[in-house]
């Protein structure tokens, strides 16, 4: 079966190269062509496909869609007769070739005589034309008339057409020896059917041929006699030779062949084998690597495993330093607050005693200024002013009046030295509470300085890649003012 | 033109080796890559010359499926010469080889020198039959062995002069039993007029030039 396939993938190339259908390997042409040969050798298992199909093929191809001329061909092959021809070694075939030779000697009597003078048989010339029906060689607008009156007439038309050939050739083949009659055959009558008007001669003739399937008939069953009376003159002996010969070399051929095969066989079990041992190691060679990859995977997801439980671990550390960090940033900034509120009252304590301070010396400055005395000796401002001394009136009295005076003036004196003293107390006081806020506010921010950035590292260490932005302070303490 | 014999060739081989380009090659110098399917059998002549002799060759081209052999054999009878023809570049061209010649020694006259071509020796990278192959098969069965060209014309006419010596040669030595029919050796009228059914004057006349062409 695949040598025919071969075989027909071979000759599609070979047939109607020169058509435009059919000169594209692996055109459509080519590929229906492959499909019916193919299909016509597995619908015919005993004739199979024979070399000479294609052409037929091709040419009903070239008037329909294939499966229909797969069935034409069918038909021709079978109901029409071709295949009788092929059948027994193409046995069938030189019985035609006999009858053909038998109607031109009938019919063509000084052509007949020609050939057999130049010792031409029908075989050499007609083989093609009753093989492929006419197709191979001829031009294609003469071919299809032909295949029409085939079709019409049946298979013995090809004994119409040959001899209607022969007819319209006469002249020249009695002219040419044995190879020029070849050559004519070959290539010059093909040629001279190009012209339409020689075509329609011809097929005008072969109509006219009469074919009596009467003498067909007779000249077969001659033909049979023959061919037994042939294989019967024979010397028995000759034949039983010829015969024993041949089976012998049958028998040879047969051992040599089976001695291939058995070769064949061993060889190609041999190989198996190594093939077989090859894949089987590779087998073990993959089997281990698919342990290994399973124990693998096993490792990997307990490392998995493992990892995400530690992230977890880490997170839920992250969680918790995250809220100590949140509460100690609660804690401080309560105890800002609570600071704020100590310095407010500070400064306002501090402003309620210089405004106590300032009362009283107001007190005292009304005091001075209530007083005769004083009021002369001091100016609103505060100025110590000296009364020009009287030159006039009683000395002894105003010397007493002045020692009296003097005294008083002593006293006042000391009263105001006192004052001031006292003035300056509560200034020094007031600094001092000055100075203790100033030294409190750097302590808190010391505090607050250290305490920030311990955090902030521990949440760093904490995070690793990923620092945390510090809290805004709500509430950064003010810059307070005495 | 006249010539001194004729020697009858019959090429046989599997389909598709290459025997109708051989022998178009030879008789015409041509090579077309895609050669017409041979169905039956087709013909071609050429004269050469061996040893100062003019010597017609006519050579029949057959087809090569197994289901023609039968027209094949009605011409190994009348061959003085075959050219058994596989194709390097496909073994089972190879592997037919010994059905072809038990063909060829049964049907055809004990004398027919066969000669073996290994064809298609300019495709030597798709080559699969190794010369030695066939010079081992070659001897092994009494033939010359030649690898040829059919595209190159390499070997070509070698092939079919070597076939025409040796026949040549057994003439000389008297193995041709010449005058008896269908050994595919004819005199020519130049060689012995009393010739039996040789070519006849028309013949002569129309053998004008070396060639005759084929296909």
């Amino acid at each position: 079966e695949s040598s025919q396939e071969s075989v027909i993938t071979r000759d599609i190339h070979r047939t109607f190269p020169g058509h435009e259908y059919f000169k594209d390997t692996g055109g459509d042409g080519q590929e229906s062509l492959y499909k019916i040969c193919k299909a016509y050798s597995v619908y015919d298992e005993e004739i199979g496909y024979c070399q000479g199909h294609s052409f037929l093929a091709a040419v009903l191809l070239l008037h329909m869609p294939e499966e229909q001329a797969f069935c034409v061909l069918v038909k021709i092959m079978y109901d029409y007769g071709l295949r009788d021809l092929y059948k027994n070694n193409l046995e069938h075939l030189c019985s035609k070739f006999y009858q053909l030779e038998k109607l031109i000697q009938e019919q063509l009597p000084d052509l007949h005589n020609h050939f057999l003078e130049q010792n031409l048989e029908a075989h050499m010339y007609a083989s093609q034309w009753f093989l492929t029906l006419f197709t191979a060689k001829f031009p294609l607008c003469m071919v299809f008339h032909i295949i029409d009156l085939l079709l019409c007439e049946g298979l013995n038309a090809i004994f119409n057409v040959a001899l209607a050939l022969l007819k319209t050739s006469k002249e020249d083949l009695l002219q040419a020896d044995f190879e020029g009659a070849l050559k004519f055959f070959r290539v010059q009558l093909p040629k001279r059917y190009r012209a339409e008007e020689n075509a329609r001669r011809l097929m005008e003739q072969a109509c006219n041929v009469k074919v009596p399937s009467k003498k067909l008939k007779k000249y077969e069953r001659e033909y049979q006699m023959m061919r037994e009376n042939q294989l019967q003159q024979e010397d028995p002996l000759d034949r039983y030779k010829r015969e024993n010969r041949r089976l012998q070399e049958a028998s040879m051929r047969l051992e040599q062949e089976n001695d291939d095969l058995a070769h064949e066989l061993v060889t190609s079990k041999i190989a198996l084998r190594n093939d077989l041992d090859q894949a089987e190691d590779k087998a073990d060679v993959l089997n281990k690597e698919l342990l290994l990859t399973k124990q693998k995977l096993v490792e990997t997801e307990e490392e998995k495993r493992k990892q995400e439980e530690e992230t977890a671990e880490l997170k839920e550390l992250f969680r918790k330093q995250l809220e100590k960090a949140e509460s100690e940033i609660k804690k401080t900034t309560a105890i800002i607050a609570e600071y704020k509120q100590i310095c407010s009252q500070l400064s306002s304590r501090l402003e309620k005693q210089q405004a106590a301070s300032k009362e009283e010396l107001e007190v005292l400055k009304g005091k001075v200024m209530a007083c005769k005395h004083c009021s002369e000796i001091f100016s609103k401002e505060g100025t110590l002013k000296v009364p020009a001394i009287p030159r006039e009136g009683p000395g002894a009295e105003i010397d007493e009046e002045k020692d009296a005076l003097k005294k008083q003036l002593r006293e006042m004196e000391l009263d105001l030295a006192q004052t001031k003293l006292q003035l300056v107390e509560a200034k020094c006081k007031i600094q001092e509470l000055e100075h203790q806020k100033g030294a409190l506010m750097s302590e808190i921010q010391a505090a607050k300085n250290s305490w920030f950035s311990k955090t902030l590292n521990s949440i760093k260490t904490a995070t690793g890649t990923q620092p945390l932005q510090p809290p805004p302070l709500s509430a950064s303490p003010k810059e307070g003012s005495a | 033109m006249s010539y001194a014999y004729l020697f009858k060739y019959v090429i046989i081989g599997d389909t598709g080796v290459g025997k109708s380009c051989l022998l178009l090659q030879f008789t015409d110098k041509r090579f077309t890559a895609v050669h017409d399917l041979t169905v039956g059998v087709e013909f071609g002549s050429r004269m050469i010359t061996i040893n100062g002799k003019r010597i017609k060759l006519q050579i029949w081209d057959t087809a090569g499926q197994e289901s023609f052999r039968s027209i094949t054999r009605s011409y190994y009878r009348g061959a003085a010469g075959a050219l058994l023809v596989y194709d390097i570049t496909r073994r089972e061209t190879f592997n037919h080889l010994l059905s072809w010649l038990e063909d060829a020694r049964q049907h055809s006259s004990s004398h027919m020198v066969i000669m073996l071509i290994g064809n298609k020796s300019d495709l030597e990278s798709r080559r699969v039959v190794q010369k030695e192959e066939g010079e081992a098969f070659a001897r092994e069965h009494g033939m010359v062995f030649l690898e040829t060209s059919a595209k190159t014309a390499a070997n070509v006419e070698e092939a079919f002069l070597g076939t025409a010596r040796a026949i040549y040669r057994k003439i000389q030595d008297g193995q041709f039993d010449i005058a008896k029919e269908g050994n595919g050796i004819k005199i020519g009228h130049q060689q012995s007029p009393m010739a039996h059914s040789g070519p006849t004057a028309r013949q002569k006349s129309q053998d004008s030039g070396d060639r005759s062409g084929c296909c």
